[in-house]
């Protein structure tokens, strides 16, 4: 049976870090509320884009973009949204664990791009070669302007053939997915009848021309804000699955403590009162 | 001028910068400055980086605004574009930084990749508008 002082050690070690793993947590849920309002901020512009690309591609017709240009893939890039930071659970796992697999059966070519530290080591520990990596990224624009803007070039100088994103989705407040998306070549989206014919400036295929990144970077966007928002709600479960695990541990290790401290007592009790005995006789 | 209307909306990614009736918009366009009033026909038209200008009754709204498109319909025009900074947003320190950094990578262009390049020119044009905008307060 192990001391009282031990054990009362071991209570205050417990109960630090439980202090830390609240206030993860509390970090954690405001910034999620911070992430969730961003999404909503974003989606006016996402659905105004969505809508004129859609209006836009089904109005030009048979005049493809070399953004929507469909070949047999012969090298792809890869893209992995994974965290900066860990004490999220499983998140960076699934994510790192999906994506892997998703490489090691590939059976061509392919470019890497890593986001976050923890994509980063993962690969670069396995001796991939990573094409570019973006480390501490938040979700401003410019990010996912870059991002497409790379890909984009990438996949019309035809380095790449096409390019997948693995990300988290959160499926629910206590629930996220990590999944795998294709956004290059863009898919072209069948418009509802009843469409508006516009003046164009300069020509429609200019204007495609334009377009099409644009809504890739929408696309990339919408990525960043779900992939930070789902990393935040891992990491708020994940936090507070430790706070509720430390309480539980504070709680026995304080009746384990009793206990000791019970018998320690007892047994002096017995000593003196048998040392006692002893002197009667 | 008229003072006739029209419903006019600034969106970034990031936020709906503007709303409200406007009597005119003048915008960056692809050939060249271009201003929309009330009451213009569909159209959709390309914006390149530079600055808009907002007019409703005799105020006037700075904004610097980044790529993007505009559509005109049914005396409703929205204005999409990567960013749109009221001079009062603008920090001039970032923008001073961002077009120093800018520079700096464009002046040893010979050992980089075309991609920085380019993303470095949209850096400091970005940063050269800002400073040109933050002017207007």
């Amino acid at each position: 049976m192990a001391g009282v002082k031990d054990i009362k050690r071991r209570i205050k070690s417990v109960s630090n870090i439980q202090q830390i793993t609240k206030a993860l947590k509390m970090v954690a849920a405001a910034r999620i509320k911070k992430a969730e309002d961003r999404m909503k901020a974003s989606r006016p512009y996402s659905y105004k884009m969505q809508e004129v690309v859609t209006e836009f591609t089904s109005q030009l017709e048979g005049a493809l973009h070399p953004l929507m240009d469909w070949r047999k893939p012969e090298k792809t890039a890869v893209v992995v949204v994974g965290a900066d930071k860990g004490l999220c659970g499983s998140y960076n796992n699934n994510i790192l664990r999906m994506s892997h697999s998703y490489l090691k059966e590939l059976d061509h070519g392919f470019s890497l791009i890593a986001l976050g530290q923890k994509a980063k080591r993962f690969f670069a520990k396995r001796g991939y070669k990573i094409e570019k990596e973006f480390v501490n990224w938040n979700t401003d624009y410019d990010l996912a302007k870059t991002l497409a803007f790379i890909t984009s070039r990438w996949f019309i100088e035809k380095t790449v053939d096409e390019v997948v994103v693995f990300y988290s989705k959160t499926v629910s407040a206590l629930n996220q997915k990590p999944l795998m998306e294709k956004i290059l070549p863009i898919k072209r989206v069948e418009a509802k009848a009843g469409i508006i014919p516009y003046i164009f400036e300069p020509s429609p295929f200019e204007a495609l021309s334009i377009l099409l990144p644009k809504y890739l970077e929408v696309i990339f966007f919408q990525i960043l804000l779900e992939a930070k928002a789902a990393e935040l709600g891992a990491r708020l479960r994940a936090m507070s699955n430790a706070t509720d695990n430390a309480e539980k541990l504070v709680h026995e290790l304080t009746l384990k403590f009793f206990r000791a401290r019970q018998e320690s007592i007892t047994t002096e009790i017995l000593e003196v009162s048998s040392g006692a005995e002893a002197l009667k006789v | 001028m008229s003072d006739k209307t029209f419903y006019l909306e600034v969106i970034t990614p990031e936020k709906l910068k503007f709303k409200g009736d406007v009597n005119l918009l003048q915008v960056e366009g692809y050939d060249g400055q271009m201003g929309i009033l009330a009451n213009h026909a569909p159209m959709l038209s390309l914006l390149k980086i530079g600055e808009i200008l907002i007019r409703v009754r005799n105020k006037e709204v700075h904004m610097a605004a980044g790529e993007g498109f505009l559509r005109v319909s049914k005396n409703k025009a929205s204005v999409l574009v990567d960013f749109a900074q009221r001079p009062e947003d603008i920090n001039i320190e970032t923008a001073r930084k961002n077009r120093e950094e800018a520079e700096k990578i464009l002046s040893a262009r010979e050992k980089l990749q075309d991609i920085d390049i380019d993303l470095a020119k949209i850096k400091l044009l970005k940063a050269l508008l800002e400073l040109k905008v933050v002017k207007k307060i």
